[in-house]
């Protein structure tokens, strides 16, 4: 009775570690852990996770931080310098420079955000499929992918612009459509070189479907450069729509982002006169684009110093 | 055996990465990567001589001392100076015109350009141009009357030619006839020896001002040429014209640069011009070009680019009063799907001027650069007195609005489809002010066909439905002549798509058109300029001046400015730099 | 191995079909035509519906776009490129003064990024998780962490205008003689534009170092009791460039692609400028043209890559 109820019992157990470790819980446990541990140590990454939490913090609580909307027209208050009602003075027609550079942080976060996110997305769909699979398909997606990353990417994002119009939500599927070749590769070629081990064959000898194979136990292996580009590919969208707004093909110039921002503010005047329109935002571009770097960078250290 | 595989296609992967970039600068000489330039250093002396057009170089020593920089420098081809005639700054100086307007744009009568004399009948149908005997291109040929004639007829096939030249030419006698292709010729252009004789068939109330912004071109390097793709013609790559200064070298897109032509009837310059590339008249590195002296002479209408140059050492920019209205068109036709356009009572319409302050906008967005505008005719001469202003009256606005039942709900599109910046402020501007009383605007910037989203008319300019979709389109109306500004609103204009058919306008619009007399166009204008106050068919914003930006390098000339983007009896040919 | 490199170079020609084919589906798909950039929208809505016609034809802008397709590509492998609808010049006339000039500013920031960058991550690789290594890493991310035109804009008021050290634009002018009065203009653009490429490069430089120093024979030269610097320098610098150097070649394409901002910020006359014009412009011979090549060099770098990483992980399976 006893030995039958502890049998059961140490089943369950087992049971119960086997579903973790296929859901992949435990290691990553182990491995956050460890590499949480290391990447604290690197001052850099520290330095920028700080810098970075208190803009985004800054961005999202936006409505508590300032009254003004950012796209309140004053035209009685124009040009203002910093004053104790507004912070960082106004711009040309009166509006909150502040609050503009606040709600400007949103689009242009999520904007970096949400493109890095839906690349990394489809890559590791694809990625990690097609480079297990092997055959036809990976060689059909990996044609796929070597089209849209030799359509000189400038092509891509001004026609695209301009068939599809330009928006917020544009720019975002253009930066996807235009992007996620890349991460779709890197992905592929670390798990080519992964599919060659032995667990993973001894995994297949189990006879486990290929979906399982796939997500379950190559992926969190292959997972550690695809967050170091995530980082990396927010950094680069938000200094793309930047460009983009530059070239005038951004984001519509009404809604505040800080591409928008900093590119009303580029003419010699405005840089000689009215330091308040462009130095602010300019420091908070590059400070947040620097803080994802260094954060991006120092995952990359942990995970794997020696990865080129 | 693997490790060599590995060096192997190392230096593989080098050599093909090399010769990529090898590839690309094979197939020219001059331009250099730094890299191998150092290398060759002696041989880069001749690379600013390559590509180049005309071979001989001024580029030798006294030149650079005595040289007019210059903006709006061709990038890839030089515009025709049929379009805007006097745009850009080689249009201005490469052609000579028949006749010479003053700083007013009023044509100057006795001793003309290329002509001698010439004399307008009464009745102003017959137009006599004397030409003079020593007038030469740049190639050296003599200019005949014939050719001038045939210039009008070839200008008459392009299909990019200025409207007030195009309205002349159509209304001389035999051109519709040509137009359609039953003649070989305009039977109302006469040459005659030196003399050049247009007969016209109606009135053509602009034909003297034509003749002095428009530019002939040596026939034999167009004769041979399609019309329709003029533009596109090799003569534009570095044209021969017959002004006072020709083309020397060109680089697109980098330098330009034009000598004194020695055979000018009115003197030869004693320096060179040199331009520096830009499109239109947005020039982005004005500021920094000037600031760096390599800008003698610009305009712009960027009150920022005066801002910036405000006070800086050598430089003085200077206000000029031109015709240039911004405007919003008002959308009067039903909509397509037969609702009333929110905008056919006049009351909304005057609600709206009463709403937006144009005063702040003119003082605030445009530091002053703009004046608040009651009509479309700029302030002066030309325009009748006591005319309502609109002032900014919110409550009034508000007023006129319940009289005409306005539905809160209603959205109104506004289109546009200038890119800049402060057109962008402009907009947030004026939905707010609107928003304050009531009315909803949606700016929307349009991008693409814009001649069918803009400026489709309708199938029945009488009662619509509108072919296009906005309610108001925010514009701008640059005019040569006043008739320009009001033209298009006559009822089945080409390119009317706002304002259906109205007999007392069509009535005082025909009125303006008339007659060549001056003081009679006059009379008709003011007419028409008190209707346009009362119903506010269309609504005028501000006046945009252009400001002319020059350096104290031009020691002689330049005293007395007129319109910058036409021509006008400027003789700069006898400027004198220091 | 050769023949794996032949397939691989093979294949690169159904791809630049393909996309050459997409490319001119795309302008195919935006709204508009090309005769709308040639005139201004007013003086386009007065012309008749035969006078439209007429352009359309004299341009050659009618017929199916998959039989306009086929009629660009035969008359390029005729060796015919055409001519600019905008200008009517031979689209090889202007890649042949523009390519030069994009090249040029490319290969100019490519060497300033690829010096700087190699320096800035050995030395900071060398000198890992001290303060210098820090404030070495900053540095190096500067560039890429300001937005490029605002970037230049800046620099251009600093180093031109209130300065007066460098000229606001421009590649030569009709005074310039000398190699290095060209030079001048040059330092500017390709400066900004280096500035931005290299944090990339220190960060390969940085971990290939890193990953050198580790190496056996790094460590059995310095139990040999060679110098600290001597080994440094001499074995591990020269072993970690290696692929750093064969990295930076295979981004001269995207470079090239990419300088469209500076080309615009420093008045260039390069490709990247005449390609944003002609794309809005929808000057389709001169848009093929360019992205033509952009399309192979792109193709040819990726292709090397392939065969690099190919040979380098010998995990990765030649034959597919």
């Amino acid at each position: 009775m006893a030995t039958k109820a502890s049998i059961r019992r140490m089943n369950n157990k087992f049971d119960k570690i086997r579903q973790q470790e296929e859901a992949g819980l435990l290691k990553n446990k182990k491995q956050g852990n460890r590499t949480l541990r290391k990447l604290l140590k690197n001052q850099l990454a520290v330095t920028g996770a700080i810098i970075f939490l208190i803009i985004l913090l800054a961005c999202i609580f936006a409505p508590i931080l300032t009254p003004y909307s950012p796209k309140a027209v004053d035209m009685g208050n124009i040009l203002s310098g910093p004053t104790k009602e507004h912070w960082l003075g106004t711009d040309k027609i009166g509006r909150d420079v502040f609050s503009r550079i606040l709600y400007g942080g949103r689009m242009s976060i999520a904007i970096g955000f949400g493109s890095a996110l839906g690349c990394a997305l489809i890559g590791i769909i694809l990625g990690c499929y097609a480079g297990y699979k092997g055959g036809i398909i990976d060689s059909i997606f990996v044609r796929i992918s070597e089209v849209f990353m030799s359509i000189p990417r400038l092509i891509l994002v001004m026609m695209l612009a301009a068939i599809m119009g330009q928006s917020a939500g544009n720019i975002v599927l253009i930066f996807v459509l235009s992007g996620w070749g890349s991460s779709f590769r890197m992905v592929r070629s670390k798990v080519l070189s992964i599919r060659e081990e032995e667990y993973v064959q001894s995994l297949e000898v189990f006879g486990l479907s290929t979906p399982i194979i796939c997500y379950k136990h190559i992926l969190p292996n292959a997972l550690s450069p695809t967050i170091v580009n995530v980082t990396l590919s927010t950094a680069m969208f938000i200094l793309d729509e930047a460009a983009l707004s530059f070239l005038g093909l951004g984001v519509p110039l009404e809604v505040p982002t800080w591409g928008n921002i900093l590119n009303a503010a580029q003419d010699l005047f405005t840089l000689q006169n009215n330091w308040w329109l462009w130095l602010p935002t300019g420091i908070v571009v590059s400070l947040f684009v620097m803080s994802i770097n260094f954060i991006g960078d120092g995952i990359r250290d942990t995970a794997d110093p020696t990865q080129i | 055996m693997k490790k060599l595989r590995k060096g192997l296609l190392l230096v593989l992967a080098l050599v093909l990465a090399i010769g990529l970039v090898a590839c690309g600068s094979k197939d020219k000489d001059g331009d250099k990567t730094p890299a191998d330039a150092t290398t060759k250093g002696a041989e880069s002396q001749d690379s600013s001589k390559d590509e180049t057009k005309d071979t001989d170089t001024t580029s030798d020593e006294g030149a650079s001392d005595n040289v007019l920089y210059a903006n709006g420098g061709p990038e890839e081809f030089f515009e025709t100076p049929w379009l805007n005639p006097g745009s850009y700054m080689y249009n201005k100086v490469l052609y000579s015109r028949l006749i010479w307007a003053d700083e007013n744009l009023s044509p100057i009568s006795g001793e003309g350009d290329l002509a001698k004399s010439y004399e307008m009948s009464d009745d102003g149908k017959t137009l006599t141009f004397t030409l003079r005997d020593n007038i030469k291109w740049h190639d050296g040929e003599p200019i005949t009357a014939e050719e001038i004639g045939w210039n009008i007829e070839y200008a008459l096939q392009t299909t990019i030619l200025n409207s007030v030249f195009n309205e002349t030419f159509k209304a001389i006698e035999g051109a519709q006839v040509f137009i359609d292709g039953d003649a070989d010729s305009i039977s109302g252009i006469v040459a005659e020896g030196n003399t050049l004789t247009i007969t016209f068939e109606k009135v053509a109330p602009d034909a003297l001002l034509t003749f002095t912004q428009f530019a002939p071109l040596p026939k034999k390097y167009l004769e041979n040429t399609d019309p329709v793709k003029l533009q596109q013609s090799e003569f534009f790559q570095s044209p021969i014209g017959s002004g006072p200064f020709m083309v020397d070298e060109v680089k697109m897109n980098n330098y330009t640069t034009l000598k004194p032509f020695e055979d000018y009837y009115g003197g030869v310059a004693d320096f060179t011009i040199h331009l520096n590339p830009s499109a239109g008249d947005s020039d982005p590195n004005l500021v920094t070009n000037a600031k760096a002296g390599k800008l003698d002479y610009a305009y712009t209408k960027s009150i920022a680019d005066v801002k910036a140059l405000e006070g800086s050492d050598g430089i003085s920019v200077e206000k000029v009063d031109v015709r240039y209205t911004r405007l919003f068109y008002m959308n009067k036709f039903d909509k397509a799907d037969g609702t009333p356009s929110p905008l056919a009572d006049q009351r909304v319409r005057q609600a709206i001027a009463y709403a937006i302050n144009v005063d702040a906008i003119c003082s605030g967005l445009f530091q002053g650069a703009a004046t608040p505008a009651n009509s479309l005719t700029p302030d002066g001469p030309d325009k009748v007195d006591g005319l309502n202003d609109y002032e900014f009256n919110p409550e009034k606005a508000k007023e006129l609005l319940k009289e005409a039942n306005w539905d809160e709900n209603t959205e109104i599109k506004v289109f546009y489809y200038y890119t800049d910046q402060q057109t962008q402020d402009l907009m947030a501007v004026v939905q707010q002010y609107l928003a304050d009383v009531g009315i909803k605007i949606v700016p929307q910037l349009v991008e693409g066909d814009l001649a069918t989203i803009l400026w489709a008319a309708p199938e029945d300019p009488v009662n619509g439905p509108s072919a296009v979709e906005w309610d108001m389109c925010y514009a701008a109306n640059a005019a040569l002549s006043l008739h320009e500004y009001y033209d298009r609103y006559q009822t089945g204009y080409a390119i009317n798509s706002h304002t259906p058919s109205d007999s007392k306008l069509d009535e005082l619009i025909a009125a303006t058109n008339a007659s060549v007399d001056a003081q009679v166009q006059k009379e008709a204008f003011f007419e028409l300029q008190k209707y346009e106050n009362e119903t506010l068919f269309t609504l005028p914003l501000y006046y945009q001046p252009i400001f002319v930006v020059k350096s104290d390098k031009i020691a002689k000339g330049l005293e007395t400015l007129g319109n910058p983007q036409f021509n006008y009896k400027w003789d700069i040919q006898n400027w004198g730099l220091k | 191995m050769l023949k794996y490199t032949i397939k691989k170079i093979l294949s690169m020609i159904p791809m630049i079909l393909i996309i050459t084919f997409i490319i001119y589906g795309l302008l195919e798909l935006t709204p508009g035509d090309p005769i709308s950039y040639l005139m201004d929208p007013e003086s386009l809505a007065r012309l008749s519906d035969a006078q439209i016609e007429e352009m359309r034809e004299a341009y050659g802008l009618n017929g199916p776009f998959v039989v306009r397709y086929f009629n660009w590509l035969f008359r390029l492998l005729q060796g015919d490129f055409g001519y600019s609808i905008s200008s009517g010049v031979p689209v090889i006339d202007i890649i042949k003064t523009g390519l030069p000039a994009t090249l040029e500013l490319a290969v100019a920031s490519l060497i300033i990024s690829t010096i700087l960058g190699s320096i800035l991550g050995v030395v900071s690789a060398i000198y890992k998780g001290t303060i210098g290594d820090n404030v070495l890493t900053v540095f190096g991310m500067i560039g890429v962490s300001i937005p490029q035109f605002f970037f230049g804009i800046v620099a251009i008021l600093v180093f031109a205008l209130n300065l007066e050290w460098l000229p606001v634009g421009g590649r030569t002018d009709p005074s310039v003689t000398g190699f290095f009065d060209r030079l001048e203009y040059i330092v500017l653009p390709s400066l900004v534009m280096g500035l931005s490429m290299t944090a990339g490069v220190m960060r390969y430089a940085r971990s290939s170092m890193l990953d050198t120093m580790n190496k056996e024979y790094i460590k059995t030269a310095r139990s040999k009791g060679l110098a600290e610097w001597r080994v440094n320098l001499l074995h591990g610098f020269r072993v970690s460039l290696t692929p750093v150097v064969v990295l930076i070649g295979f981004r001269l394409p995207t470079l090239v692609a990419g300088s469209v901002v500076i080309e615009t910020v420093f008045q260039w006359p390069g490709i990247g400028n005449a390609f944003s014009t002609a794309v809005r412009a929808q000057n389709y011979n001169l848009v093929m043209m360019l992205a033509l090549i952009f399309v192979v060099m792109t193709l040819f770098a990726s292709t090397l890559v392939d065969i690099v990483t190919a040979a380098i992980d010998p995990r990765v399976k030649l034959e597919n």
